[in-house]
């Protein structure tokens, strides 16, 4: 044929398409896919591909659709492959992804209502295409031109969203039924990469919602955090606060518990031995009962002493701890314990307590637990007092020797000169009820402390109790 | 009418209320002891007690609620109060609403003595003419 032949049957052929559109059925040759040689299929190939695909799903879900394509171009032994998806409105489909010769025009696309990712949408079926330019004249720029275009539809929820196709650009490469059975494979896929790739836009969105939120709730949390580690110090400070007041008024309350148990072994026993006489004076004696009476107040003898072991028990028990001491801040902390007490009974309080004094090195609960007792036997000491002549004095100073001085006088009655060395004797006591602890516990105290605990004798009625304290130097 | 003898004492400590079972039993009298107000109160020989010695401090019920008690069901029982924490306003109090004596422990014999010896004096003043 000459050049001018040929050219004469290009414009020929140009001017044989009518307003440059062919009928969709002069382009469709589906039925030609079964009528091609059969092959038998690979389905390694295809389980290969699948793999891959899903991998790269794993891996790059964001770069899955140009995978899909690559792995469509390389299974199918295609020229171009690729996949188009539908707008949101619906209206075109745009080329998300392409492999092989096609490649440039990736984002390029077709109208919905005429095209053949189109037509496969409205046939839901797959479509053999070829030479769809003659019909859909936007391909001619498209190169190189199409020989066969192969398109099979893929659904998300039921709904058709795009295409997956495979392009012959020669007449070598002829599609046939096995090619349409691994492209339906990769449709299915399409679906799965499509809803993942979907997911990963609104997790995108969802994440940096989240992040913003995250923001936002971590701040709450530090400011939480904050909020619940100054209460929980403020607990174990109101806490410790707590057991410290116990551990110094246990003494107390010790003593006085003991004094109401020490009393029942005591009255039994005196009950036992009266007994025992009665039974002795009777005419005839009651050898018996004598012998059980007498042996009940040995028992009860025993049961006395266990009752009184229990306070050397507890005072041994707390172990001694030594800090440093501000007696003024110990002073000021048992008066507020006592503010109760000294207000029931009418006392008012008086305190000088020296502007600069030094530490002392000593058990705070320990020198705490003598300052209340020094102070609730002021308060015993002036309940027959006049309620409006009731005075507690108590007074801190440094002494010319260093050490530090605190005083704690009443307007009770005094303490008769021949008892001032004997109330620091055990079980001396000048109280109906009372059992003498106190006193002598206090002095074994402050002894052990390096100081002294002695009655002075007062200017004016009233009981004056002094101690000393060496202080760090 | 036969006047009532029984003795009885409630305490919550054993050794206490067995001594004074014990010292009771050697002064001559009829003796019932019991370790609660509610066991006292449950038991046959509530009718027949001539005088209650009974603890103050108790767990359920004191002796100072025993003894309302029995005034408020129209019992009359000449009652003793011996307790390890005399209280000088208690005293006064007990004493006032009709309780025998308010005794502290350890028991002083020879006040005791005189107690129950006042509690069943009245009793038989009361059957001679």
């Amino acid at each position: 044929m000459t050049p001018s032949e040929q050219t004469r049957n290009q414009l020929a052929l140009q001017a044989s398409i009518p307003g440059g559109m062919a009928t969709l059925e002069s382009i469709l040759c589906t039925d030609e896919l079964h009528r091609r040689p059969v092959r038998s299929p690979d389905y390694e190939a295809e389980n290969r591909a699948l793999v891959a695909l899903v991998g790269a799903l794993a891996d790059s879900p964001t770069t899955i659709l140009q995978t899909l394509a690559d792995t469509t171009l390389a299974t199918l032994s295609a020229e171009s492959a690729g996949l188009s998806l539908l707008t949101k409105d619906k209206k075109r489909f745009y080329w998300a992804a392409i492999a092989g010769a096609w490649s440039p025009h990736i984002g390029g696309g077709t109208p919905r209502e005429f095209g053949p990712c189109g037509d496969v949408l409205d046939r839901n079926a797959p479509l053999l295409f070829k030479h769809f330019e003659k019909r859909y004249g936007y391909f001619l720029p498209v190169t190189p031109l199409v020989e066969e275009c192969l398109l099979v539809p893929f659904y998300v929820a039921g709904e058709s969203v795009g295409t997956v196709w495979a392009i012959s650009h020669s007449k070598d490469k002829k599609f046939d039924a096995e090619d349409l059975r691994v492209l339906e494979s990769m449709g299915r896929f399409a679906s799965a990469a499509y809803q993942a790739v979907e997911s990963i836009e609104t997790l995108r969105l969802e994440i940096s919602a989240r992040d913003k939120a995250e923001e936002e709730l971590r701040e709450l949390t530090i400011g939480l955090e904050q909020e619940v580690q100054m209460r929980t110090e403020a607990l174990v400070k109101a806490r410790s606060e707590l057991a410290h007041v116990a551990r110094v008024t246990s003494l107390g309350a010790l003593t006085a518990s003991i004094a109401h148990e020490v009393n029942q072994p005591i009255g039994a026993s005196r009950n036992n031995a009266n007994a025992a006489l009665r039974f002795l004076a009777a005419d005839p004696p009651d050898l018996l009962e004598v012998k059980e009476a007498l042996e009940s107040v040995v028992n009860e003898t025993y049961r006395a002493q266990r009752i009184i072991g229990r306070i050397r028990d507890q005072v041994k028990r707390e172990p001694s701890r030594k800090e440093n001491v501000n007696l003024n801040d110990a002073i000021e902390e048992v008066i507020s314990l006592v503010r109760g007490e000294l207000s029931t009974n009418r006392v008012s309080v008086r305190t000088q307590l020296a502007n600069v004094l030094s530490l002392v090195h000593g058990d705070r609960v320990q020198l705490q637990q003598i300052i209340l007792n020094l102070i609730l036997n002021a308060i015993e000491a002036m309940a027959d007092s006049s309620a409006d002549a009731r005075n507690l004095a108590i007074s801190s100073e440094t002494q010319s020797d260093g050490a530090i001085l605190v005083t704690i006088a009443d307007s009770g009655p005094g303490i008769a000169p021949g008892d001032r060395e004997r109330i620091f004797e055990s079980f001396f006591t000048t109280k109906s009820g009372g059992i003498g602890i106190g006193l002598s516990i206090c002095r074994s105290i402050i002894d052990a402390h390096g100081g002294r605990l002695w009655v002075d004798n007062p200017q004016s009625g009233g009981a004056v109790l002094r101690f000393t304290l060496p202080t760090v130097q | 009418m036969a006047q009532k003898s029984l003795v009885s004492i409630v305490d919550d400590d054993h050794s206490f209320r067995e001594s004074l079972r014990r010292l009771l039993r050697s002064l001559g009298y009829p003796v019932a002891a019991f370790p609660s107000a509610a066991d006292f109160l449950a038991s046959p020989n509530l009718d027949a007690t001539g005088c209650l010695v009974t603890d103050v401090q108790m767990p359920k019920m004191s002796g100072i609620e025993l003894f309302s008690h029995l005034l408020n069901t129209g019992r009359q029982i000449p009652t003793i109060l011996v307790t390890a924490y005399p209280e000088v306003g208690v005293q006064e109090r007990v004493l006032s609403l009709g309780v025998e004596c308010y005794l502290p422990k350890p028991l002083e014999e020879s006040v005791l003595i005189r107690c129950l010896r006042s509690v069943f004096a009245r009793g038989q003043k009361s059957r001679g003419a």
